[in-house]
């Protein structure tokens, strides 16, 4: 936290390798919440550009009152939630399902991450957003319910709720890939 | 599939890692970004900022206190220098103690004074990793001219002559084998560098990376009175940069200035563990060792004192009696160096006889002997 703070002091003053060391620490972190939340790596790549871009340019009236990383992670996932905005606006809506259908189909996809976290990206990417962004930012995120809340701009009850959904639905869409 | 009560903890287990391009991507575009936006604000900013400090009385009090203070302590503590910090040593020696693996370079000079200058330059590139011990390889003109393994997980050392096509096998003492006895180990430089008193010399630049340096010449450290040791380490990461020794210093028979330099450093390197191992080709001949090994030859200065001169008469006969036969290769195992004896060596060295063996002498806190 107050290497944080010290970081984006130095930044405010011009330090690059500051900078530079804010990217190296949290890119991965983003680079995790953004793909949990959009499930497609290249958009993935572009929320962190754009988030790193974002505090790059407003770094020196950037005021930093809580944490850094919840800060990012909050970017994060407004620039996820746009991505996803746009990609509706611009698609045919293909359907949850036949996204799964073609992930799995997808070999190198499986190849590459293990056939457990695949599936479970997939599950996620079938939950409503409210209740992907609960789940994501507050187990993967670190984030308190009372952040996720002020970030969806509803009560702490409500994200709750959505988060409890967010599992349930979870569990069922894994256990229904079981049954199949 | 995990049961499903296992999805939190599956959730928190997601882990996705950014490839070098897209970093290279991102903190090229982040910081062309980051330096047009200081450009543009920074002229305009500052200013403002001041002036709105001295509009309010307690402000600018407030101001002045801390402009003081912060003089105050970057006095105390950063030696005058304000805004830059120094480096802290105990943290490099623990740094260093962290690494399981280090590969670095070394350059060695060793000049004699007599009536003809004579130098001699090697260059080498050290392996070192906790799990398996030490590898260096010497270059003389660009040459491979030895090699030394040492295995303290076997307890064995190998001395490789590839010119000669011959290898010396060197089974090591427990002494030998323990922990922090690695003469080609830069911690253990380091350690000994901070284990007695050392004077600081402050910050320096070298390849462009600024540095803190220290030194020492304390011959209870250095082994000799007029030996400096010095470490230089980097002020951003803490790790060390260059390690020299440099100095007066008897080498064989001769007093030599010589200049060792370790640096080059890259620590926490994956290393193949077949680099450790010494592959001696089938036709290369093992010479024995005619005294204990050269990797620990201090060992042999703890000796009673009659039992060393006994040797020192012994070991002057010997070299005298192969100089004056011109016998190089027994030479330089009487001498035992690895580096072969040179053509100008052999011009001074050659023919050289003993005619009488006097009583051993220290001056200037060099020990020695007196010859005719």
């Amino acid at each position: 936290m107050l290497e944080d703070k010290m970081l984006v002091l130095k930044c405010k003053y011009g330090s690059t390798d500051a900078m530079c060391r804010i990217y190296r620490k949290y890119k991965n972190y983003l680079l995790t919440l953004a793909n949990a939340l959009l499930n497609d790596r290249p958009a993935a790549e572009d929320v962190v550009h754009d988030v790193f871009l974002s505090f790059a340019e407003s770094v020196q009236n950037f005021q930093l009152r809580g944490s850094l990383k919840g800060y990012l992670a909050t970017c994060a996932s407004n620039r996820a939630r746009d991505i996803l905005r746009a990609k509706k606006r611009h698609s045919e809506n293909p359907g949850n399902a036949e996204a799964v259908k073609s992930a799995c189909d997808n070999p190198q996809m499986l190849a590459m991450e293990k056939e457990e976290l695949t599936r479970l990206r997939l599950a996620i990417n079938l939950l409503p957003y409210e209740h992907r962004e609960a789940v994501v930012l507050h187990l993967k995120g670190e984030m308190k319910f009372k952040e996720i809340a002020k970030l969806q701009g509803v009560s702490i009850g409500t994200i709750h709720g959505r988060y409890r959904t967010g599992i349930d639905k979870l569990r069922s869409l894994l256990n229904s890939e079981v049954a199949k | 599939m995990k049961p499903t009560e296992n999805i939190e903890k599956i959730i928190k287990g997601l882990h996705d890692t950014t490839t070098a391009d897209m970093d290279n991507r991102v903190i090229g575009d982040i910081l062309r970004t980051f330096k047009n936006q200081q450009m543009q604000t920074s002229a305009a900013s500052q200013p403002n900022l001041w002036r709105i400090i001295m509009k309010n009385k307690i402000t600018k009090l407030a101001a002045a206190a801390v402009i003081i203070i912060a003089v105050f302590v970057s006095i105390n503590h950063f030696g005058g220098n304000l805004g830059v910090t120094s480096v802290t040593w105990a943290d490099v020696s623990k740094k260093m103690d962290t690494a399981s693996t280090v590969v670095f370079s070394i350059t060695s000079d060793i000049s004699y004074k007599g009536k003809e200058k004579l130098t001699m330059s090697a260059k080498a590139q050290a392996y070192t990793a906790r799990d398996y011990g030490t590898r260096v390889d010497y270059f003389m003109n660009g040459e491979l001219a030895w090699q030394r393994y040492k295995l303290p997980v076997k307890n064995i050392a190998y001395v490789i002559h590839p010119k000669e096509k011959q290898y010396q096998r060197i089974t090591l003492s427990e002494k030998e084998s323990g922990m922090g006895q690695d003469s080609d180990d830069p911690r253990q430089w380091v350690k000994k560098l901070l284990s007695g008193t050392y004077t600081k010399l402050g910050k320096s630049n070298i390849n462009s990376i600024e540095v803190d340096g220290i030194e020492t010449k304390d011959p209870n450290i250095t082994g000799s009175e007029d030996l400096c040791m010095r470490t230089w380490a980097d002020i951003k990461t803490g790790w060390p940069v260059r390690i020299e020794v440099e100095g007066p210093k008897m080498e064989g028979p001769n007093k030599a200035y010589v200049k060792h330099v370790m640096d080059d450093f890259e620590w926490n390197v994956k290393l193949d563990p077949n680099i450790f191992e010494p592959n001696i080709p089938s036709d290369y001949i093992q010479i024995e060792n005619s005294q204990k090994s050269q990797l620990n030859q201090t060992s042999q200065i703890e000796s009673d004192k009659g039992k060393e001169k006994e040797q020192v008469k012994e070991v002057a006969k010997t070299f005298f009696q192969t100089c004056a036969k011109e016998d190089w290769e027994k030479l330089r195992e009487v001498l035992h160096t690895g580096v072969p004896i040179n053509e100008q060596l052999k011009k001074h060295m050659g023919g050289l006889e003993l005619i009488f063996l006097g009583e051993p002498f220290t001056k200037s806190g060099e020990r020695g002997w007196l010859i005719h």
